[in-house]
């Protein structure tokens, strides 16, 4: 109690730069990082290189991925490691393998979220750069093979959960091998409320292998 | 079983009734007991010879509630309902919202045992921070959010001296929070130099035959000098779920209040300390589990008044009070949310002088300067557990330039702790009266400050680590701007009747902003919402075997897109009427007293969000009858034993929130042994 009386007397007199007075803190989106920039080019790939150590050694990191933008209306900024990954890799017909999905999951400070790719295509494994257009793509034999993709990402909090589908944008993948997958992302949704750009880098152990069918 | 109980509560009512018309004609009492004797403020003691000699304005007797300055209720720039402490004790109340009921245009919804929501003027719903409570002029909210913890007020309802009910905005006169009105408590005063004492019991059993206790003591004694009084009470509550298969955690509250004055050559110092405390199931807010909570409530104060001072100076006081709170669980692993952990304090200090430039004219000028510091492990941990300081300066006057108008104005700006933005609140009033009729009309602004939660709140899921709420501290103060026009009369001795007509417009209210799961937060509602209502008051008093009152109060606000606040109801119930009718009296030269009552209220809905996560849920609470009879006894004047029986009912049968812990208030029925002496 006298403590408290002591800092009545001393707020009193200094109540302008002694104490606070309403609230004056950040969403927790201020305290990620954007690390797809230039800039963060050599924290992003710390990461990548933390995050793929602990994956050759217990498989306990799946990946990272940062993105900034809007997401339902929200400004939003973060960065994390992946809780999990996986993808649907093809073999097709000729013995080649082509990568038909991928899917993360992360956690942002206020939400869970699922990134998914699909229709990804390119050659696994492939160092070359097989940029993608996010877009409507009929269900037929070449969509693994042709420039279209589809992104779609699942946000859920608690009990909660929305989808969003993005409805244009690019995907730049830069690394394809069997467990291992890279890129960056620019996606636009059917509402100017989602519209987010980042970079991903995934692994996956296991792979799912699918053969193509005739 | 219920409706069987039910007859026999109405049975005694009429009874009892009966009872009083048959004595409608005995002697009035040659000797009323200390604590009914006549005194500054009381306006239901005066026999009905006394009523008959004096003007509405004396009948109506005087009240500090509406402007902090005592005044006659009659000119009083505000609504306002008195209750002395004879129409408290015969009311039955064993809580104080219990009593509120039977108060014009109190809305009461029971949460859980011993846990209650109460609103005026339209601001139901979830929200509890509507109104300013007070006790012997210490707030009772809370500064974590502004809510009242009703069952760790440190003072049970029959040792209350009087209670004042003011409705509409009055953030002018009470700063923060007096958004909709101001409930100021009074503990008993003694009169006299004699000590004056009493001990009582009241046991008894509810519908399901559960134990319901209660015990108390008071110790008063008034001298020249030096005023000094005691009060402890104790109640006990067995608590079960609705399926009524299991028990819960008992709900279990004591208190311990003490004042001190002492009549000093410069004025008068006034010293009150309490001690409460509360424990219950969890189950009442939002945790799933049943989890023994306690809390803990400790205030004090220190208040000096100058006696008048010479020339135009009228007087000078000054007040220090502080306000120490704490809510804890057994367990740290349940499921869902409380406020388990949140630590509170407060201080206060102030000072306001009165002049009195000309014998028609008053004014007051304050200011008060507020400390607060909240732990709580919702609350961002940047800022949680910091010092902050809130400000609070006003000024008002009362001017009479005539015997039969009186206009009053007042402003006050406010820096609330939590959000360190200026909130300026004002009020102007003008009052024509006679004898026997009084004119009001009034025009008024308040404000409610956010919420530590809504501002600087973060929950985390401890699972997850996810952030699931988040405060946004660049909220804006929730308003309200109100005006109303009332009418006061006195057709003849003993009756009074009196009508109030009131728009308020709610602006900047807080909702909480779901729609985007990516950041869970607060915002203020755009646009405004308008309420219109009125209220009908009326009292007649027979004899003093018979008092009658009755009210009615009718709220309906003005139905808008997207209904997402919490306030009076839907769009499919976007009207609320309360109602009342309560007679008592008192027979054999007042040894014997009765009081009967009942308290009704329409069907509410309301859009309430609930649960961390939050979902949104619509909340239907039925319509609802509370029934009330007591009957006391003197056993006689040389054996100062009172015996009492109370039965309370509540109608229909079910709960009146859907929180997991809320249970059936049904029906209850006491007896009681009280022994007094003065």
């Amino acid at each position: 109690m006298h403590r408290l009386l002591a800092a009545v007397i001393a707020c009193a007199a200094i109540s302008s730069s002694g104490c606070t007075s309403g609230f004056d803190t950040e969403s927790a989106f201020s305290e990620e990082a954007y690390l797809c920039n230039t800039e963060s080019a050599a924290e992003w790939q710390a990461a990548v290189d933390t995050c793929r150590d602990a994956f050759e050694r217990d498989e306990s990191c799946r990946g990272v991925v940062s993105f900034q933008g809007e997401l339902q209306g929200v400004d939003v900024v973060m960065d994390a490691t992946l809780e999990a990954a996986s993808f649907q890799n093809i073999v097709r017909t000729d013995l080649t393998v082509t990568r038909s999905e991928v899917s993360m999951v992360g956690f942002a400070p206020y939400f869970g979220f699922e990134l998914t790719l699909d229709s990804v295509g390119g050659v696994v494994p492939s160092e070359s750069p097989w940029p993608l257009v996010i877009g409507p793509t009929p269900d037929r034999p070449l969509r693994h093979v042709d420039a279209f993709a589809q992104a779609a990402m699942r946000l859920s909090a608690g009990t909660d959960s929305a989808d969003l589908n993005f409805a244009s944008g690019t995907v730049d993948v830069e690394l394809q091998e069997v467990n291992e997958i890279a890129g960056r992302f620019a996606l636009r949704g059917f509402s100017e409320s989602n519209d987010i750009e980042g970079c991903f880098h995934a692994f996956d152990p296991e792979p799912e292998m699918r053969f193509e069918g005739p | 079983m219920t409706w069987r109980q039910s007859l026999a509560a109405a049975l005694l009512a009429l009874a009892s009734l009966s009872l009083a018309r048959a004595h409608a004609q005995e002697p009035l009492p040659d000797e009323l007991p200390a604590e009914e004797s006549s005194h500054e403020g009381a306006i239901e003691d005066e026999s009905l010879e006394d009523l008959l000699g004096l003007e509405l304005e004396d009948r109506m007797g005087t009240t500090s509630a509406v402007s902090r300055t005592e005044e006659d209720v009659l000119s009083a720039p505000a609504s306002v309902t008195t209750l002395d402490s004879r129409a408290v004790r015969l009311s039955g109340a064993r809580t104080i919202p219990e009593l509120l009921r039977l108060v014009t245009g109190v809305q009461v919804q029971r949460v859980a045992p011993g846990s209650y929501l109460v609103a005026m003027r339209g601001a139901g719903g979830i929200t509890g921070n509507n109104v300013v409570v007070m006790l012997d002029g210490m707030p009772l909210n809370s500064p974590v959010d502004g809510s009242i913890d009703w069952s760790t007020v440190p003072i049970h309802p029959r040792d209350l001296e009087r209670v004042d009910v003011v409705r509409g905005p009055v953030s002018s006169i009470y700063g923060a929070n007096a958004y909709t009105g101001v409930i100021q408590l009074v503990s008993y005063r003694g009169f006299g130099t004699v000590p004056q004492g009493a001990v009582r019991v009241d046991v008894g059993v509810d519908t399901a035959g559960h134990p319901v206790t209660d015990l108390a003591g008071v110790y008063s004694q008034a001298g020249d000098r030096f005023q000094r009084a005691v009060f402890a009470h104790a109640s006990y509550d067995a608590v079960f779920s609705d399926s009524e298969s299991s028990a819960l955690e008992p709900r279990v509250s004591g208190a311990l209040l003490a004042r001190l004055g002492a009549t000093l050559t410069a004025g008068q110092l006034d010293f009150e300390v309490s001690g409460s405390m509360a424990s219950g199931s969890s189950l009442e807010h939002l945790v799933l589990e049943d989890i023994a909570e306690r809390r803990l409530l400790g205030m004090a104060q220190l208040r000096f008044t100058s006696r008048d001072l010479p020339g135009a100076l009228g007087t000078i006081g000054a007040f220090a009070r502080t306000q120490l709170r704490s809510i804890q669980t057994d367990r740290l692993d349940y499921l869902g949310f409380s406020y388990d952990g949140t630590r509170s304090a407060r201080t206060t200090v102030g000072s306001e002088v009165t002049l009195v430039p000309h014998e028609t004219l008053t004014g007051t000028f304050g200011a008060q300067f507020d400390l607060d510091r909240v732990t709580a492990p919702y609350i961002h941990p940047d800022e949680n557990g910091d010092f902050r300081t809130g400000w609070g300066f006003y000024g008002r006057f009362a001017w009479d330039p005539t015997d039969r108008w009186s206009l009053t104005g007042a402003l006050r700006g406010d820096i609330p702790p939590m959000t360190g933005e200026l909130a300026f609140s004002y009020r102007g009033s003008l009052v024509y009266h006679t004898d026997d009729l009084a004119i009001r009309l009034v025009g008024a602004s308040a404000f409610r400050a956010p919420t530590y939660v809504e501002v600087g709140g973060r929950f985390v899921d401890p699972r997850s680590g996810l952030i699931l709420l988040e405060g946004r501290p660049q909220l804006q103060n929730p308003a309200n701007d109100g005006g109303e026009i009332a009418l006061t009369l006195s057709p003849r001795a003993g009756l009074r009747l009196g009508a109030t007509a009131w728009v308020g417009h709610m602006r900047n209210l807080v909702i909480e902003d779901f729609a985007p799961i990516v950041r869970r937060t607060f915002v203020n509602e755009a646009g405004s919402r308008w309420f219109v209502g009125g209220d009908a008051e009326a009292e007649y008093k027979y004899s003093d075997v018979l008092q009658l009152s009755a009210f009615v109060s009718y709220t309906y606000f003005v139905p808008r897109d997207a209904m997402r606040t919490p306030t009076v109801g839907t769009e499919g119930i976007n009207a609320s009427v309360l109602a009342g009718v309560i007679a008592r009296g008192a027979l054999r030269s007042d040894r014997m007293r009765y009081g009967l009552s009942v308290a009704l209220a329409t069907g509410r809905e309301y859009l309430m969000f609930a649960g961390v996560p939050t979902s949104i849920l619509t909340e239907s609470i039925d319509p609802s009858i509370q029934l009330s009879a007591t009957l006391e006894h003197e056993l006689g004047r040389s054996l100062p034993i009172w015996l009492s029986l109370r039965v309370q009912s509540n109608l229909p049968q079910q709960a009146e929130s859907p929180l997991p812990g809320a249970s059936v208030a049904g029906t209850s029925f006491l007896v009681g042994v009280e022994h007094r002496r003065n």
